[in-house]
C-alpha cells in the first residue's frame, strides 16, 4: 500500500541529484589538484542520468545515475617554475575544472533537488487533505 | 504530526485493545466469529490495516537507524518513510474515530 503517490520515482530522483551534487563537490574541491591518485592532473567528472525500470518492468519508474564519466579536454598550462609539479620548462598542467561552470551545475542540482522535494511535500499534502474528507 | 512524541496509542497497543474488545464480546456471548466464516470480517480487515501501519513505522524506524548509524546517508529516504508512516497512522486514526463515532451513535439510540 502506497499512500503517497509517485514517491518512489521522486525518491530515486533525490538520490540521483544528491550524487550529482557530490560529483560537483568533488570537482570544485579538486579545481587546483595538479596530481591525482594516478599521478596525473585531475580531470573533471560528469554524470549522466538514465530512467529506471519500475516494478512492472517498464521504463519510467524513476531515475538513476547511468555513469560517471571524465571530461578529457586538456586544462590550461600555466608557467610557474616554482610549482612542485612543474615540468622541465616550468609549465604546470592545471585541471580542466572551471569553478564557475561547477557553480552553475551546483545551482541546477540544488534547484532540481528542491523541485523533487516540492513534489514530496505536495503529494503528502494531497494525502493529508484526502484524510479530511467528511470532517 | 510527529511520530513518537505524541501520547497517542501505538499500533501494538491498538492491536491489544482490539484483541481485548474481541475477547469481551466472546465472553458476553455475542460471538461474531462463528457466523459465516467465509466472509472476511471487518475486524480482520482492521487488523491487517493496523499491521500495515505498524510495518510502515518499523520501516521508518529502520531507515532512521540506518541513517544514524551511518549505514546510509539517505536523509530524504528516512524523511519520506517517516512521512509515509505518518500518513498511514493518520488514516488509521481516522478509521478509528469513525468507528468510535458510529458506536456512540448507536449507544445514543432511543429504545
Amino acid at each position: 500500500m502506497n499512500f503517497i503517490s509517485g514517491i518512489n520515482a521522486t525518491s530515486s530522483a533525490l538520490e540521483a541529484e544528491k550524487i550529482r551534487m557530490d560529483i560537483v563537490a568533488e570537482n570544485i574541491s579538486n579545481a587546483y589538484t595538479t596530481k591525482g591518485i594516478d599521478g596525473k592532473v585531475y580531470q573533471r567528472k560528469t554524470v549522466a542520468f538514465e530512467s529506471m525500470m519500475n516494478s512492472a518492468g517498464e521504463r519510467g519508474g524513476g531515475v538513476r545515475i547511468s555513469e560517471i564519466g571524465t571530461d578529457s579536454t586538456p586544462g590550461e598550462m600555466i608557467y610557474n617554475p616554482t610549482h612542485p609539479h612543474a615540468d622541465k620548462d616550468g609549465m604546470v598542467q592545471m585541471p580542466n575544472v572551471s569553478v564557475s561552470t561547477e557553480m552553475v551545475d551546483l545551482l541546477a542540482a540544488s534547484r532540481a533537488y528542491e523541485a523533487n522535494l516540492a513534489v514530496v511535500r505536495n503529494a503528502r499534502q494531497m494525502a493529508a487533505k484526502a484524510l479530511t474528507i467528511g470532517r | 504530526m510527529r511520530i513518537g512524541s505524541l501520547p497517542i496509542p501505538q499500533p501494538q497497543e491498538l492491536q491489544q485493545m482490539l484483541d481485548a474488545s474481541r475477547v469481551g464480546k466472546a465472553d458476553a456471548g455475542i460471538s461474531t466469529a462463528g457466523t459465516g466464516s467465509a466472509k472476511p470480517q471487518f475486524s480482520s480487515f482492521l487488523e491487517s490495516a493496523v499491521a500495515e501501519v505498524s510495518d510502515k513505522m518499523k520501516a521508518a524506524d529502520t531507515e532512521k537507524t540506518k541513517l544514524f548509524t551511518g549505514e546510509t546517508n539517505n536523509l530524504h529516504q528516512a524523511m519520506i518513510s517517516m512521512q509515509e508512516a505518518s500518513v498511514a497512522f493518520s488514516l488509521m486514526v481516522e478509521v478509528r474515530n469513525k468507528l468510535v463515532e458510529s458506536y456512540q451513535e448507536i449507544m445514543r439510540m432511543q429504545v
